[in-house]
Parts: structure tokens; sequence; C-alpha cells
């Protein structure tokens, strides 16, 4: 963890910078207008947050958002000499960056770990590379989807209607066996 | 174990997946009605104005800062379950059984702190146990005591009592028994027994008809050995109206509830599925189609839970 991390506050949904503090047990965020109100009999508390730009500070676009207020707190610091009242509310936010796919040989090796490595690897292999490669470099194959893409429709529609298919499943041929008895 | 020809299973009237999926919950289930279902919360508090009963709510832990009221709150409670409001499969489920001096005991024996429930609670609120994460609500409940005549059924856990409900119509019951296999949990792929319910006339009590255990008949309880055939369900009619109240209640033309007999409360709601499972046809060894068409062929359905439940008694005995 850096001194500066980008943040994802998932109220506001919007990335913000926030300096790291290990020492201190809740975090604070530039809120303003703040209003207290009750709602339901607790206490809520309404504010804006702005959100981050390269506008000059003061003009940024401002986020309203409502929070169910958890306590409140008396800020002391060393230079002021009256205590700040705030209040503590809790906001969700994820840290950490986009990987943009780097990490998508994990999630293959996560798939083996499922089917143990050799069946994976042949089932990967076999099926998805050896099917498509067979499938991709047939003359006939070649011929139709280049010169008749619409050809890709007519597929589309095959799809679809094989997701209509309301009849039994090879599976349930299985798993509905001890039904014999009944007959 | 060998196959089944797909003719045998279209004569016995087996409702398979896609069938179900397109055919009936794609069709009866309303999208926007899924929510009352898939979170327990909001399922106890539609089917409330409806006069089901579900088992007593102790607190509602909506937000982090409230679970600190959790401690003053089950300082004295000897027994309590802590569910997720948007669980499934039963995961997240905590049920204390009764206290040890300032400890808690766990169904499966263990003593654990309140520091330990309420972590619990936290992960609950942060979605450990949610669908996809999402954050959570987590609901402490009164802990359903098991009528004894149905207890001594089910190895340790609470037997429970699904009952498919189509457009209102009950049209299956059986009746999910916990084994040693099962490890206390009332879920047949986990190796409960399933007992079917007879819904006809002629078995107004509730019948058990048939049970299978990994979807094979069996005659007796693997661990107790008691006959599953012959055993009848107190308040069975109750049971069978409260079915379609849920119907009314959320409007979800195909759907599962389940129930549970408490020894003071008498038969409550546990939770209602919105995509109820196909094995109770095994359980049944009788297949839904024939009573689901039957349903679907009325010319003018039934106003009233009672009058559903009365039709449904009298026809579907024999199908």
């Amino acid at each position: 963890m850096g001194e500066v991390e980008k943040f994802f506050l998932t109220a506001a949904e919007t990335v913000y910078n926030a300096r790291i503090d290990s020492g201190a047990e809740t975090s604070s965020i530039d809120a303003r207008n703040i209003v207290r109100f009750e709602r339901d009999g607790s206490n809520w508390v309404r504010f804006d947050v702005p959100v981050p730009g390269d506008k000059e500070p003061g003009s940024e676009e401002l986020l309203t958002l409502e929070k169910e207020v958890s306590r409140r707190v008396r800020i002391l610091q060393s230079n002021v000499e009256d205590p700040e009242r705030r209040v503590v509310a809790f906001m969700r936010m994820l840290i950490g960056i986009p990987t943009s796919g780097t990490f998508m040989p994990v999630l293959i090796a996560v798939a083996f770990v499922q089917t143990t490595l050799i069946p994976g690897l042949v089932a990967f292999l076999s099926v998805v590379a050896i099917c498509a490669y067979l499938l991709m470099s047939a003359p006939l194959a070649g011929h139709l989807t280049f010169n008749f893409p619409e050809l890709h429709l007519v597929i589309l529609g095959l799809i679809l209607l094989m997701g209509n298919y309301t009849g039994y499943k090879l599976s349930e041929l299985r798993r509905f066996t001890p039904m014999k008895v009944y007959d | 174990m060998g196959w089944i020809s797909p003719f045998t299973l279209n004569r016995l009237g087996m409702l398979n997946m896609n069938r179900r999926n397109v055919d009936y919950i794609a069709r009866y289930n309303d999208r926007t009605s899924y929510p009352l279902v898939d979170n327990k919360l909001k399922t106890k508090l539609v089917v409330a104005e409806y006069d089901v009963k579900t088992p007593r709510l102790l607190q509602v832990v909506s937000q982090q800062h409230e679970i600190f009221h959790f401690r003053e709150m089950s300082a004295d409670l000897a027994d309590f379950a802590i569910k997720p409001a948007k669980g499934s499969g039963g995961k997240g489920i905590t049920v204390v059984t009764g206290r040890d001096g300032d400890e808690f005991v766990k169904a499966s024996g263990a003593r654990i702190g309140v520091d330990v429930l309420e972590r619990h609670l936290t992960n609950i609120l942060a979605g450990l146990y949610s669908l996809a994460g999402a954050s959570d609500v987590a609901i402490v409940e009164n802990l359903v005591q098991s009528t004894p005549d149905l207890a001594r059924y089910s190895f340790q856990g609470v037997p429970d009592i699904r009952i498919v409900v189509f457009q209102g119509y009950p049209v299956m019951a059986m009746l999910r028994l916990a084994t040693r296999a099962s490890d206390g949990k009332a879920n047949l792929h986990q190796g409960a027994v399933g007992v079917g319910l007879g819904v006809g006339l002629d078995i107004a009590t509730g019948r058990g008809l048939n049970a299978v255990q990994y979807n094979r008949p069996v005659l007796l309880h693997p661990d107790n050995g008691l006959t599953l055939e012959n055993l009848v369900i107190e308040d069975w009619e109750t049971m069978l109206i409260m079915a379609p109240h849920c119907y009314e209640a959320t409007g979800l033309g195909y759907m599962g509830v389940d129930l549970v007999v408490d020894a003071q409360q008498g038969p409550l709601l546990l939770e209602l599925n919105a995509r109820p499972g196909l094995a109770i046809q095994m359980a049944n060894g009788r297949g839904l189609r024939p009573r689901l068409q039957k349903v679907e062929a009325l010319r003018r359905p039934h106003y009233s839970p009672e009058k559903r439940v009365k039709y449904a008694m009298a026809e579907f005995g024999y199908l």
C-alpha cells in the first residue's frame, strides 16, 4: 500500500485519491453542506461530495449522498483550540487497480485445479483448439463464411432455437432412472 | 444406474429442467417479484400481511454499527438463528441452541464467544453469503423447536415440508428429513431423505406415500430405522392452506413453499423458492406435469385459497 491510493467509493460510483493513515480508525472525506435529519426513528446525514475532475477547487460538481449516522465524534487537533464535531457513517469502498486481463492465465489455472491438469489440458486442447482449427481450416467453412457472412444469422437462429428446447436433457435420462420402478 | 427412455419419462409425466424453466418459471414467475422471495426479510414482511406465520424476528442488523446492539439483545437469549437475508442454499446460517455461561453453543456442539457471532454478522453485512457478493442484511430469528412426533424421524436438524404451488394450487408436497449422511441438513443433494406426501383427499392427513434417499426408494430411515411409509403429518390442511396464501402474497405462479412445524407456534413458513427443484417428483414417485396441466386447463380458477386446496385435495390424489 502506497502513501496515496486510488479507491472506488461505491455510494458515489466514483474513483477518488486517498492518503493512507495507517494509525487511524476511521477515514475522513471532503463532505460539504452537511445536514442531519431523522428517518424512521434513526439519525441520518445528507452531504455533498465533490466529483473529482480538473476543475478549480470550489467549482467542482457535487454529488448528494445520504447515510445513517453510526456515531458522533469530537476531533481534537493540536493547533486548534475548540474540538471539532463530526459524524461517522459507514461507506463501502474498493481499493485496487483494474488489471485488464492480466490474471486470465490464473483463471485457466483455477479451472485446471477443478478438472485436474491432464483431463483439463486434453479437453482444452482437443475440444476447443483442435475442433476450432479443423472447422476454420475446412475449405467449405472458409468458402461459406467468407462469401456468405449472413449465414452467421442462421447460426444465431439455431442457437436461439436450442435455447427454447424444452425436452429431456441427456443427463436427465440418467438422473430420473429410479423412476423406472413407478412405471 | 442405467438409463431411462424419454418415452417412459413422458408417460410418467416427469417435468424436466428445460420445460420447468421455459414453460413454468419464465411464464408464470414475474421477475419483479423475485426480490420478495430471494430476500428472507422481505418474504417475512409480505407474508405477514396474509396471516402466514414465520419464526419470530428478534433483530434486524442492516448497518455495521447496529451490531453493537446484538450483544445486549442476545444477552438473555438461550437459542436463536442468524441468517443472511439474501443467502442461498443454507449458507451463512448459524444456529445457536444453548448457552454455557457467556458462551454460545452451536448446533454442532461447538462453543463460541459473542465476538465470533459479531464477526459473523459483519461478514453477512459485507455480502460474504449473498449472491454476487452484494451487501446484505442479517436477521436474527427465534429458533424453531420441531414437534417431537416429527423430530423423531429426523437425524438432528429440523424436518421441513416443501409444497410446490402452481397458480395458487398446492400440487405436490414432500417431507425432508435430515440424515447422518446429510450432516443434519434437510438438503436432498447432500443425502437427506425425501418423503412424498399425499395431497389428495383420501390421505388428507398428509400421509407419507413413498420415500427416497439419493434418488433411490427407501422404506426405512437410514439412521433410526423408522418406517417412513405411514408417517402422518398433523395440521396438514393448515399447511396446505398456508401455501396458496404465499402465492397471494408474492404473485409467483410456480414456487416452492418451505414450512416447518414448531412445537409452540404450529406450522411456520421458513422460506419461499422461485425455482423449486425437480427431485420432489422422485420422492412422490409421480410426475408433476399431469397436475400442472390440469391446473392450466381450468377455465375458471378458484378465487379463495381454501377452495383451491379443496380442489387440489380432491383431484391430485389420483394423478
